[in-house]
């Protein structure tokens, strides 16, 4: 019956689809009559989907093992919360997920972006409504997770027990908002350019979604990268694995689109590279996606990969690509006025910004390519180690770093400020203070490399602070009323690029000064890691719900005092017969002691241990990033009104 | 300076910049590409090169040494290679499943630094797979 039933209601969103294709397109139809239809049609593909999702949900939930889908990703005994979340930890169910979410924004725009002018609206929902076809064709000939099998099954495969864990319930979910939120800067990019005759404001109308998109996936990326960190039982953040960098290609176009916007908003120059950035970034969500599903790449995100699907991907992809670009090409404009070339101005630096992304952009592309290119001509099976990845995005990265707090600085039409150059003296004494204090106060002897670094993320934050201090002390009550009723996105930008300094310093420091030792330890061992000592005092059981835990037990002692009990585990999965490693992290202010074990015997068990040194600023500063950008969101719509929305 | 050629230096600056970037960028990719043979494609002479060796453990090879080091075989139909193995094996490494072990050639052995098993329990790494196919 399941079956059954989200098959028509799919066939029923692909009729809508095209219905709505139809009355926005046909010209022959009144304009109002047009809109209201298409609308009308757009709603319902969203509330056919979305009873779809509903009802593949619902299978998982019963058990209804005569979905395929059900079947294969499914077991009658895994937990409730796994077998709703369950649903998108697979392909199909995935990429019922992402159509969903398509067709959500595609309700968003009908619902709510009503103050943008109709033949652009109608323009833009044509073209939304053109990529959930083109993904309703994928799922129901490709990826169909309604797939129905007789007999039916009394019991399932069971989910990968890599992914029975909290990290499932939110990472992908976040990262596909992510993903597919830039689908509406898509859509409207293309439909402003179809668009002649133009306003200005349409910068401001998609900064919303240029914002919303980058909140969720910066926080689809921290939480992935968290999840990696605490289950893969590597206690690495960060692999550059290809599907890492597909979700980071997105990340960086998308944080150049903001800025972009930010420039297009204030100046109006740059419109054509601002519109191109928001085609990219959605040329490298749907890129990510076809690297993903069609495993041509090897990566630690391995679904059944299945060559059929990686076409279908690919020619989606290469004909919105393609689409897009050549409506791009068509309605190129001369920037209208030439403006005085003032270089020290905020402008210039979001340039400078917007280079420095672009080259990161093309050389972690590069690099994740080259494997496959080098195989296509030479035969040749390599990998990319990380190192080259470090090794080019780190002159970048300082680059990045030594302009970023000083172009918040600038005005939009002048050179220096007074202020300006005050402020930043001000910030480099105080980083400089800083700096030395940390030298003396820590022991290890940081190499230059790391020391410039760690430099620089102090240098992005002291700045950021001191750039939202007062103008004028003595104006301070004037300039604070001000402050709040203007200047709260200000904040919430400052907030942004301190936590990107934030993020920087725990990279730096947990790489740096890291200790990890692998060893052997028999009952009663004790050894001394960083200012800490770690005792094995045995093993012990643990039932879980489907799982039992082999849970091995250490002491944390410091100063002769035991702080903490840590207890990593083996997870032995009952019905799989699969085991995992759970790893045990204690948190000391800013730092992880993280252990891991490997073997375990009667006599001896094999642990590897860390002591990871501000560690947790890694991921404080990703929250924090898009904490930032939420609340410059918030604030600037409370500002503005809808009516610029 | 004019308009023209201050916007002429901004840009020349970006030229060069991006050479620089494209020159670090090749210098970088040739001293990090790791080549990946099977065991029969493989010169067991070559010392000291970083590369990826890809097959199946070999079963009743596996032998756990004193102190974390560990010994085991990776095969293709044809061919062998001696792994020498110090450090913590990875959750899915089990004889007669497919790995792929990094690490260097030293005296005809070869020493991994890292053995790369992955997720999926019925995931075979997709150069191993690929190599064993060809057989």
């Amino acid at each position: 019956m399941i079956a059954l039933t989200g098959n028509i209601l799919l066939i029923f969103a692909l009729l809508s689809s095209i219905v709505t294709l139809f009355f926005a397109k046909v010209p022959v139809i009144d304009g109002h009559k047009k809109y209201k239809f298409a609308s009308l049609f757009g709603t319902f593909q969203f509330l056919f989907i979305l009873f779809s999702y509903i009802l593949l949900t619902y299978g998982f939930v019963i058990s209804d093992f005569s979905l395929v889908t059900v079947w294969q990703n499914s077991e009658i005994q895994k937990p409730l919360i796994y077998k709703i979340t369950g649903v998108w930890g697979n392909h199909e169910g995935s990429m019922l997920l992402w159509l969903l979410i398509l067709s959500i924004c595609l309700f968003f725009i009908i619902k709510y972006d009503k103050k943008i002018p109709k033949s652009v609206q109608l323009n833009t929902i044509a073209i939304q409504t053109s990529i959930i076809f083109a993904f309703l064709l994928f799922i129901l000939f490709t990826s169909n997770p309604f797939a129905l099998q007789l007999p039916i099954p009394i019991d399932g495969v069971g989910l990968n027990t890599l992914l029975q864990d909290p990290g499932l319930i939110i990472h992908p979910p976040l990262l596909y908002i992510g993903y597919v939120g830039y689908s509406v800067l898509f859509s409207y990019s293309v439909a402003i350019m179809l668009e002649n005759k133009l306003t200005d404001n349409w910068a401001r109308w998609i900064e919303k979604w240029a914002y919303i998109s980058w909140i969720a996936l910066t926080l689809g990326i921290c939480i992935g990268s968290w999840w990696a960190y605490y289950e893969l039982g590597w206690g690495g953040w960060w692999f550059w694995d290809p599907v890492e960098n597909a979700s980071l290609l997105p990340w960086i176009t998308g944080t150049a689109l903001i800025h972009s916007l930010l420039n297009y908003k204030s100046t109006g120059q740059h419109r054509d590279w601002t519109l191109l950035l928001s085609i990219l970034t959605f040329s490298f969500s749907l890129i990510g996606t076809f690297l993903v599903r069609s495993g041509i790449l090897t990566s630690v995100h391995s679904f059944a990969s299945d060559p059929q699907r990686g076409l279908w991907i690919l020619i989606i992809l290469s004909f919105f690509i393609f689409f897009s670009l050549f409506i791009f090409l068509r309605n190129l404009q001369k920037d209208s006025e030439k403006k005085d070339f003032v270089f020290l101005r905020r402008g210039t630096f979001i340039l400078i910004n917007n280079y420095l992304l672009m080259v990161s952009v093309v050389v972690i592309f590069f690099g994740m390519m080259y494997p496959l290119l080098l195989e296509a001509i030479t035969g040749d099976r390599i990998t990319v180690g990380p190192k080259y990845f470090n090794i080019v995005i780190a002159p970048l990265v300082i680059l990045i770093a030594i302009l970023m707090p000083i172009g918040p600085n600038l005005t939009w039409k002048d050179n220096w400020t007074q202020l300006a150059v005050k402020r930043l003296m001000i910030s480099f004494v105080i980083t400089i203070f800083l700096i030395i204090a940390m030298q003396l106060v820590i022991y290890e002897n940081a190499d230059a490399f790391h020391l410039l670094l760690i430099s620089l993320a102090i240098w992005i934050f002291i700045v950021s602070i001191v750039d939202l201090l007062p103008r004028n002390l003595s104006k301070f009550r004037i300039e604070f009323s001000e402050l709040r009723r203007k200047n709260l996105p200000i904040i919430g930008s400052r907030i942004t690029h301190m936590a990107f300094g934030i993020m920087i310093f725990g990279i730096i420091y947990a790489s740096a000064y890291s200790e990890n030792k692998d060893l052997k330890m028999n009952l009663g061992d004790k050894i001394q890691i960083d200012r800490f000592e770690l005792q094995y005092d045995g093993f012990g059981t643990h039932i879980g719900e489907n799982y039992d835990d082999l849970q091995i037990n250490f002491s944390l002692i410091k100063d002769d005092k035991k702080i903490a009990n840590m207890t990593p585990a083996k997870r032995f999965f009952r019905k799989s017969g699969d085991i995992t490693t759970e790893a045990s992290i204690h948190k000391y202010y800013f730092d992880h002691m993280y252990i891991t074990v490997g073997e375990v015997q009667e006599q001896f068990i094999y642990a590897s241990v860390s002591y990871k040194p501000f560690v947790r600023f890694i991921w404080l500063g990703g929250f924090l990033m898009a904490f930032g950008v939420l609340f410059k969101t918030l604030f600037r719509s409370k500002i503005f009104g809808t009516s610029n929305a | 300076m004019t308009n023209k050629v201050k916007r002429l230096y901004f840009y020349t600056t970006a030229t060069l910049l991006s050479a620089l970037a494209i020159a670090l960028v090749l210098i970088a990719l040739d001293e990090n590409i790791i080549y990946f043979y099977s065991p029969s494609e493989i010169n067991q002479s070559e010392d000291g090169t970083l590369l990826r060796v890809g097959g199946l453990v070999k079963d009743g090879s596996l032998k756990i040494g004193s102190d974390l080091g560990t010994k085991f075989i990776i095969e293709d139909n044809t061919a062998e290679v001696s792994v020498i193995y110090n450090g913590i094996l990875p959750d899915l490494f089990r004889e007669g499943q497919g790995i792929v072990a990094e690490g260097k050639f030293i005296d005809n052995l070869f020493i991994a630094n890292e053995i790369v098993a992955k997720h999926d329990e019925n995931y075979m790494p997709k150069e191993v797979y690929e190599s064993l196919k060809n057989k």
